[in-house]
C-alpha cells in the first residue's frame, strides 16, 4: 500500500528532475544496507549526525532530499516513496507495469503477445512485465495490471466451475 | 428428494464439467488493509462505486460506503471470520439488492431477503436494488383512498390514507407496536399486502409478533423483514430499505402495500454506529450529518402511484421511540417533519387505562382527511372539539356537585367519549361499527350510561343492530355516506334499545 504521504514525497522527488541514475543508485544503496537504513530511521540519532552520513554517501541533490525526509522522520516509508516515484515516472513516460504469475513459463512469443495486448488495451508505449512462478496455479497464468486481474489459470477455472456448480 | 438417485447427480455433474468453457476471468481486485467491527478498509479498487456490492475471499459481501484517495471503506454484510489483512476483495459491479417474488408473502426474511423461518428457499422472480429513487412528482396521485386501521380513535380523528406516511411516536411501553399490529390485522380481506420491518428488535419480540399475526390469519398477506438486535449494524441499516424494495415490487404490480418500520430510532442508532466506525464526523447527539437524509429518502419512497404507472401505493407507518416524552430530540423532530402526521402516544394516558393512549391534542394527520369516507367524516366531525372542550373543563370535575347543568353534561359527554375510544388489543372495529358508535355518542345516547357498564352496553347495542337492523349496517358499508335520515334511524334504534 502506498500512503498519501509517500505519494507527496514522491511527487517532490519527481519535480526535482534528478537523473534517473542517481535516484536508482541511492535507492539501491539504501535498500541493500539495513544498517544505514536503521541509522536514518532512528529518531534518537541527531540530525547533524545523519546529515554528515548523507553528505559522505550521496550526491548533493539527492542528499538534500534525503536530509529533508530524515528531518521529518519519513525514512520508515522510504520503500513506499520509491514505489510511488516509480509509478509517477511510469505515468509520465507512457509506460505501464504488469505482473505475470505462471505455472509453466510462457515462451517469448507468448510474452510478446501479452505485452502487445497490454500495450493496446492501456494505450501505452512500453510494458514492463514482472514474471513470477506460482506452482499453485496448476496451469495457465494470471496477469495483474493495476487493480485488474486477468485469470487464465486452471486454479481460477476450477474455482469458477465450483461456484457455478454450487449455485445450481 | 428421495427420487433423485446417485447416478443422476453424477451424470449431471459430469455433463456440467464437460460443457464447462474455459475462458479468461477478468476481475477487479483490492486488498484488505484493516478490518474490524464489521468495517473493512480496502486498498485498490480504484473504480469501485459508492453503494456497490463487493465480494470478499470467504464469499461474504460488503457495501462500499466510503471512497478515499487510495482506499475504500466497506461495511460487511456477514461474518468477518477468515478475513485478514491482505485478503482479496473483488468488485461485483452490482448495487446491493434483494430478491423479490410473490412467494415472499407469508414468510419471515432477513435484511438480505433470505428466509429465516425454516420453510425453505424462496424462488426469486426479480432482483430489486435496496436503494431506489423515489417516484417523481408526475408519477404520483393525491391520497384519497382510506386505509382503515380498525382503531376508532385513529380512523375517526387521524385518518390514514393509502400512500400516506403516518408516524407512530411515544415512549417505551405505550402501545406503538400494538397500533401497527392492529392496523395489519385489520387489512384482512382489504387487498393490502403488509410488511413488518423489525429493526434492532429482540428476536423473541419478533417471534411473538409473527405468532400474533399467524393467530389472526394475517400472515396470509404479510411479510416480516427482521434484523434483530444481534445482527450487524450494517444489516440493521439496510433492513428498512430492503423492506421498501419488497414493497415497491408489489406496488409496481398495482397493489396497495402497508409497511411498518419498527423502529426508526434504532435504525438511526445503527447508522450512527456504522458512521462512527467509518470515521465520519459526528454531529448533534453524535449522529452523522446525513441522518435526516437517511430517513427522508426512505420515507419519500412511500406514495400513491398514478393509474398510468400502475396505481399501487405504499403506506408507511414508521415508529419512533422517545425518551421521557421528549418530542424535541433530534431524530423525533426529523421524522415528524418528514411524515404526513403523527400519532402521539403518552405513558400517562396508557397507565390511566386509556388504551390506545393517543394524545388527541398532539396527534395530527395532514393528508388523511381527504381519504376519510364521507360517513366517517360526518360522524366524527365534532369529536376532536368535544374532546378538547372536555379536557379544558376536566379540572372542574372535582366540583361536580356545584356545577351548572350544561357544564355537567359537557363533562359527562366527554367522559363517555373517552370511554368509547378505549379499545382492546387485536379487536379492530369495522367501518359501520365505528360510524354507528360515533353517531350514538354525538346524539348523547351514552350520556346516562354508567361508565362501568359502557363496555357491555355498546357490545349489546351493536348486537342489537346486527340482529334486528342489518339493513342499516349494509347501507353504511356499501354507500359509505351518512344521510340525515340514516342518522335519525340509527338514533331511533339506539333509543329503542335503551328502553
Amino acid at each position: 500500500m502506498i500512503s498519501q504521504r509517500a505519494v507527496n514525497y514522491a511527487k517532490i522527488l519527481y519535480s526535482l528532475k534528478l537523473k534517473d541514475e542517481s535516484v536508482r543508485s541511492a535507492k539501491e544503496l539504501l535498500l541493500n544496507n539495513s544498517d544505514l537504513m536503521n541509522i536514518l530511521e532512528n529518531p534518537v540519532i541527531k540530525k547533524q549526525e545523519k546529515d554528515s552520513v548523507i553528505e559522505v554517501l550521496f550526491e548533493k541533490e539527492i542528499g538534500s532530499y534525503l536530509k529533508v525526509i530524515c528531518e521529518n522522520q519519513g525514512m520508515d516509508i522510504f520503500t513506499e516513496v520509491m514505489d510511488a516515484y516509480e509509478e509517477i515516472v511510469f505515468e509520465h513516460n507512457d509506460m505501464i507495469k504488469a505482473r505475470l504469475a505462471y505455472a509453466i513459463k510462457p515462451d517469448d512469443e507468448e510474452l510478446e503477445q501479452i505485452k502487445n495486448m497490454i500495450r493496446d488495451k492501456y494505450k501505452k508505449t512500453e510494458v514492463f512485465l514482472e514474471l513470477e512462478e506460482e506452482a499453485s496455479l496448476i496451469g495457465g497464468f494470471v496477469l495483474y495490471v493495476g487493480d485488474i486481474e486477468y485469470d487464465k489459470s486452471i486454479k481460477g477455472a476450477l474455482s469458477e466451475m465450483q461456484k457455478t456448480l454450487i449455485r445450481r | 428428494m428421495s427420487n433423485i438417485n446417485q447416478n443422476e447427480i453424477i451424470s449431471v455433474l459430469k455433463s456440467e464439467i464437460e460443457d464447462y468453457q474455459l475462458k479468461t476471468i477478468v476481475k477487479e481486485t483490492g486488498t484488505i488493509i484493516s478490518i474490524g467491527d464489521g468495517i473493512a478498509t480496502v486498498y485498490g479498487l480504484d473504480n469501485a462505486m459508492y453503494g456497490e456490492l463487493v465480494e470478499f475471499e470467504t464469499g461474504v459481501r460488503g457495501i462500499v460506503q466510503n471512497l478515499e484517495m487510495k482506499t475504500i471503506g466497506c461495511v460487511l454484510l456477514g461474518s468477518d471470520y477468515g478475513l485478514t489483512e491482505g485478503s482479496k476483495v473483488v468488485r461485483t459491479k452490482k448495487r446491493a439488492g434483494v430478491p423479490v417474488s410473490n412467494k415472499l408473502i407469508g414468510r419471515v426474511v432477513n435484511a438480505l431477503g433470505n428466509p429465516i423461518d425454516g420453510k425453505g428457499a424462496i424462488d426469486a422472480e426479480e432482483f430489486y436494488p435496496i436503494e431506489n429513487e423515489a417516484p417523481g412528482v408526475c408519477t404520483r396521485k393525491p391520497v384519497t383512498v382510506p386505509l382503515q386501521t380498525g382503531i376508532l380513535s385513529i380512523d375517526s380523528m387521524f385518518p390514514i390514507g393509502r400512500g400516506q406516511r403516518e408516524l407512530i411516536i411515544g415512549d417505551r411501553q405505550t402501545g406503538k407496536t400494538s397500533i401497527a399490529m392492529d392496523a395489519i390485522i385489520n387489512q384482512k380481506g382489504q387487498d393490502v399486502i403488509c410488511i413488518y420491518v423489525a429493526i434492532g428488535q429482540k428476536a423473541s419480540t419478533v417471534a411473538k409478533i409473527v405468532n400474533t399475526l399467524t393467530k389472526h390469519g394475517a400472515m396470509d398477506y404479510s411479510i416480516v423483514v427482521s434484523s434483530s438486535a444481534s445482527d450487524l449494524a450494517s444489516l440493521q441499516y439496510i433492513a428498512p430499505y430492503s423492506g421498501t424494495a419488497i414493497a415497491e415490487y408489489f406496488m409496481k404490480q398495482g397493489k396497495d402495500v402497508l409497511i411498518v418500520y419498527d423502529d426508526l430510532s434504532k435504525h438511526a442508532v445503527a447508522y450512527r454506529t456504522m458512521s462512527l466506525l467509518l470515521e465520519r464526523s459526528p454531529g448533534r447527539e453524535a449522529y452523522p450529518g446525513d441522518v435526516f437524509y437517511l430517513h427522508s429518502r426512505l420515507l419519500e419512497r412511500s406514495c400513491r402511484l398514478d393509474d398510468v404507472y400502475g396505481g399501487g401505493s405504499i403506506t408507511a407507518l414508521p415508529i419512533i421511540e422517545t425518551l421521557a416524552g421528549d418530542l424535541s430530540a433530534y431524530i423525533p423532530t426529523n421524522v415528524i417533519s418528514i411524515t404526513d402526521g403523527q400519532i402521539f402516544l403518552e405513558s400517562e394516558l396508557f397507565f390511566a387505562g386509556i388504551r390506545p393512549a393517543v394524545n388527541v391534542g398532539l396527534s395530527v394527520s395532514r393528508v388523511g382527511g381527504a381519504a376519510q369516507t364521507k360517513a366517517m367524516k360526518k360522524a366524527a366531525g365534532g369529536l376532536r372539539i368535544d374532546l378538547a372542550q372536555y379536557r379544558e373543563m376536566e379540572v372542574f370535575t372535582q366540583f361536580s356537585s356545584d356545577l351548572d347543568k350544561t357544564t355537567k353534561e359537557l363533562l359527562d359527554h366527554g367522559k363517555s367519549l373517552i370511554e368509547l375510544l378505549k379499545q382492546p388489543l387485536s379487536k379492530p372495529l369495522p367501518l359501520h361499527e365505528q360510524v354507528i358508535l360515533l353517531v350514538c355518542a354525538n346524539n348523547k345516547i351514552f350520556l346516562d350510561v354508567p361508565i362501568k357498564e359502557m363496555k357491555t352496553f355498546r357490545s349489546d347495542l351493536m348486537d342489537y343492530y346486527r340482529t334486528k337492523y342489518f339493513n342499516l349496517i349494509e347501507e353504511i358499508d356499501t354507500k359509505k355516506v351518512l344521510t340525515d335520515e340514516l342518522i335519525e334511524q340509527i338514533v331511533k334504534v339506539a333509543k329503542e334499545f335503551k328502553k
